[in-house]
């Protein structure tokens, strides 16, 4: 056969003329009206804890005279808690606790979550060990682990960040190792083998980014998972300790007032909602991507 | 005969949306019509719509996909813009459908029974007791053994050949008036095919129900219709009785794809006969005739002017009595129709393809791989399934051995063991005179070298993250043959050998079509420069039209670089031409070896018959020759 099979043009583009790249599925997926909306919220919290030393005005445990004022009170924009702080400053203070926490542990818990995966994926053995490992945490309730680590370390922000990631190793790891056992029946897998690549290449170069995709989509719900442990750790007394702010500290110090000055609960559960509604709608835009 | 047509289709139009907001225009244009009792079979190639068209017909079309013109009439009822109650009451109950894959169409934790008493309850079925009597005669109907028990069996008691017949059980439980089959037979082998078809033949007979096959096999078009609409680019391209579009096609395309269907009459060393180029993209505007940029026949005004389906000169009426079939031998359904310009101004047949070239390949040279009494059991827990028992071959330089056989036969699995992908369990491999079978690490990379494969699925083959310069380059890579700062020009070289635009390196998999991802995959297995290819199934994921460019690629490749090839496949047809000798697989054993026109024509065992028996060919039933008798 001499015929040249000529490989098919790629699409054009409808404006310039000029072939079109495909574009990554991530950036599709960002790209989407769910996407944006998801991460325009999350860069909105994020942006609003980075910046808070500037945008707040007072420091989170300075106090004034002024006790539970309401939202305009002039110089306090949002008014002030039962002992007279700043309620912006302590919010804009509490997100920026807030994200240092989950930013460290939820790629602390991936982290570890995928390296147990590939362990387990070179021997039976580990296998096993490393799956009943795994049992073992997820058999805890979330918040019994919370306490029980906390009884032993102490409440503070190490043990929260350990709560969290030890939550969410068993999750990576169980995605991962899945993943990882779908690409190695699949046959360009055997074609490279085939094909005398090494082991190690394999893993890397040929079932690691076919399994990331969930992953990814999973880090993002993880996220938001880790914003709830925080705040339920707070809001029990087992989180960081008091003064410091945190969303789940600020709210549960408003719960005594929440008949009398709604205000106070209501900038940690509109910044929560937020933050949470943005991850899941970036997640979902993602997984809707990828499973196309 | 002067009764309306059952079914009227009238200038269907199908559009689905692309990812990417655009519109593709699945079917334009369809038009025919349907009798009571007919057999119809829609043939075509992947893309060509043939699907969309029956799934559009009771509007059960995937995702995006909607009608966006004409009309599906029903016994005067047009189902395209009835309400979704009204086709509920049609599904089913006037047109049933029977699905391709019978190992996934059944519910694996229902009974059979209950899956007869589910459609039986949903057509209005009164007691349990009548429904169930209703249940053992569906089942007695379709040929399935001691019914009143098998019908408290679950789908996985049963064989793949069975699993259909239940299904067809189903489709026939609402008494339909049609019959619509997607490629029912396509996921069965041939001897299980061919008694499927009888099934379906003897049915359509006895309950007067009318049947739509859809297929891309035009030996089953031939072993099971009466009449036969070709469908390319999501138009109809002519339309008339099985036996005279067969022998002799109005239509370029329609005359390329029969040429191109490998024929188990043609001796080794034949060469297939393909149609060049690719099917036309269907997200683009179509201006003139679908086919006319593979056409050879094509002249100016095929690039611009549609053509529209008419009746072609000479075949009216009387003219075709003789070979008329019969059911339906009214006069207009004796007539061919033609989407061709060209044809409806041509009184004489096309010309006939060109005679089939032979291969020039030199004769085979010394033995390179050697295999004896090996062995391969997959065990679990509960059961040993032994898939490879005593098997023994030789394959010498610059020759090709066929290994034919159906699923199950082990025939993948001998080429996985041969490729070192599996381990055997027993038995030795002779590389070169050298006891290969337990390699170490050393010497298993230097096997590799010599010994490549070649996959069956061009799709699950090549990695999806990797661009088509990277596959081909991994092998590259892993034997360190090519310095790093040249792998890029060898990439070219190796393409460019295959076929291939050397643009397409930057390329990831998913841009290409299926023939052109098998040359990736064959450039990928040439890389290292093998002296053993071992090709599982390297064409049956492809169409007709496609299948013998890889093929002729496969034996181009062969002759000029001397390669020794394993060329693994259950048709028979294809298997003939380009081996040199044939290996017939069955229940793991090689049953019978010989030279590729020997074991074809002259068939020793007993499986080998029933082999050559039951390939379905693209001839009218009658006008069949016997097995073994060759027409030059």
């Amino acid at each position: 056969m001499t015929t040249l099979a000529a490989a098919q043009k790629a699409p054009l583009d409808s404006r310039t003329g000029k072939p079109r790249r495909p574009r990554h599925p991530y950036r599709a997926a960002l790209a989407t009206a769910r996407g944006r909306t998801g991460l325009g919220l999350v860069l909105l919290v994020v942006l609003a804890g980075l910046l808070a030393p500037l945008l707040a005005g007072h420091g989170p445990t300075d106090q004034s005279a002024l006790a539970l004022a309401g939202p305009g009170t002039p110089g306090h924009p949002l008014g002030t808690d039962d002992l007279g702080r700043d309620l912006l400053a302590r919010l804009l203070h509490g997100i920026r606790a807030d994200l240092g926490i989950i930013a460290v542990a939820v790629p602390l818990g991936a982290v570890l979550g995928c390296l147990l995966a590939l362990a387990a994926a070179c021997h039976p053995l580990a296998d096993t060990v490393v799956q009943r490992a795994f049992d073992l945490v997820l058999a805890f309730p979330g918040l019994i682990l919370a306490l029980a680590v906390t009884a032993i370390l102490g409440p503070g922000r190490v043990p929260v960040i350990l709560v969290i990631a030890l939550a969410e190793i068993p999750v990576f790891g169980r995605l991962l190792r899945t993943g990882i056992l779908v690409q190695r029946g699949r046959e360009y897998v055997t074609a490279a083998r085939v094909g005398g690549t090494s082991g190690g290449r394999i893993l890397t170069r040929h079932i690691l980014p076919n399994a990331a995709d969930p992953l990814v989509v999973q880090f993002a719900v993880s996220l938001t998972v880790a914003v709830f442990i925080e705040g339920a750790m707070s809001f029990l007394g087992v989180g960081v300790r008091p003064p410091e702010p945190t969303l789940g500290a600020v709210l549960s110090q408003s719960m005594p007032y929440l008949a009398q000055a709604p205000h106070f609960a209501a900038g940690p559960l509109v910044t929560v909602t937020a933050l949470v509604l943005g991850l899941s709608l970036t997640a979902e835009a993602l997984s809707r991507e990828i499973r196309r | 005969m002067t009764t309306p047509p059952l079914l009227e289709v009238q200038g269907l139009d199908v559009e689905f949306t692309t990812p990417d907001g655009g519109a593709l225009h699945a079917v334009r244009e369809v038009s025919f019509t349907l009798r009571r009792g007919e057999t119809l079979a829609v043939v075509g190639e992947s893309g060509s719509g043939k699907s969309t068209t029956a799934l559009a017909l009771l509007r059960m079309l995937p995702g995006t996909g909607r009608i966006t013109g004409g009309a599906v009439r029903l016994d005067g009822q047009d189902l395209a813009t009835a309400d979704e109650p009204a086709l509920r009451a049609v599904r089913g109950a006037r047109v049933g459908m029977v699905f391709q894959d019978p190992m996934t169409a059944l519910n694996p934790v229902l009974t059979v029974g209950r899956h007869l008493d589910e459609v039986l309850r949903a057509h209005g079925g009164r007691d349990r007791k009548a429904r169930r009597t209703r249940a053992v005669e569906l089942l007695a109907l379709v040929g399935i053994p001691d019914p009143e028990r098998r019908l408290d069996d679950h789908p996985h008691q049963f064989s793949g050949g069975q699993r259909q017949r239940v299904l067809i059980a189903m489709a026939l439980a609402g008494e339909p008036d049609i019959l619509l089959a997607d490629e029912p037979t396509t996921a069965l082998d041939a001897t299980v095919q061919d008694q499927i078809l009888t099934l379906l033949g003897d049915l359509t007979r006895t309950t007067g129900t009318a049947l739509v096959l859809i297929t891309h096999n035009m030996g089953v078009v031939a072993r099971a219709c009466d009449r036969v609409l070709v469908m390319y680019g999501g138009t109809v391209v002519e339309d008339g009785p099985t036996a005279e579009v067969l022998s002799r096609p109005r239509h370029p395309y329609t005359a390329g794809l029969l040429a191109a269907v490998p024929r188990l009459s043609a001796p080794s060393g034949t060469r297939l006969t393909g149609i060049p180029g690719t099917p036309p993209d269907l997200s683009l505007p179509l201006a003139g005739c679908a086919f006319a940029a593979r056409c050879t026949l094509a002249e100016a005004r095929c690039h611009t002017a549609a053509p529209t389906l008419t009746e072609v000169a000479g075949t009216g009426g009387d003219t075709v009595t003789g070979t008329a079939t019969g059911a339906g031998t009214g006069t207009d359904t004796g007539s061919v129709r033609a989407a061709c310009l060209l044809a409806a101004e041509r009184t004489d047949p096309l010309p006939p393809p060109p005679p089939p070239a032979r291969i020039d390949r030199p004769a085979p040279g010394a033995v390179v791989l050697r295999a004896e009494g090996l062995r391969k059991t997959y065990k679990s827990r509960r059961r040993s399934f032994t898939a490879l028992d005593h098997v023994s071959l030789t394959l010498a330089a610059g020759e090709t051995l066929g290994i034919v056989g159906e699923s199950g036969s082990g025939k993948s699995t001998l080429a996985r063991v041969l490729a070192h992908a599996h381990p055997a369990d027993g038995g030795r491999i002779l590389l070169d005179g050298q006891d290969v079978t337990r390699p170490g690490r050393a010497a298993l990379h230097s096997v590799r070298r010599r010994v490549q494969m070649v996959f069956q699925d061009p799709y699950a083959s090549l990695n999806p993250r990797m661009t088509v310069g990277e596959i081909v380059a991994e092998p590259l890579r892993a034997f360190g043959t090519v310095a790093p700062g040249e792998r890029a020009e060898r990439v070219a070289e190796l393409l460019r050998l295959v076929g291939l635009d050397p643009a397409a390196a930057d390329r990831h998999p998913r841009s290409f079509s299926g023939g052109q991802r098998q040359r990736v995959g064959i450039a990928r297995a040439l890389a290292p420069e093998p002296a053993v290819l071992i090709c599982d199934e390297p064409v049956s994921a492809l169409d007709v039209s496609v299948q013998a460019q890889i093929v002729g690629l496969l034996t181009d490749l062969q002759r000029d670089l001397g390669l020794a090839l394993v060329f693994i496949a259950h048709d028979l047809a294809v298997v003939r031409q380009v081996s040199h000798r044939i290996a017939v697989m069955h229940e793991g054993r090689i049953v019978e070896t010989a030279a590729a026109d020997e074991l074809c024509e002259r068939p020793r065992d007993p499986y080998t018959r029933a082999l050559l028996a039951a390939a379905p060919e693209p001839v009218p039933v009658r006008a069949r020759l016997p097995v073994g008798a060759v027409s030059a």
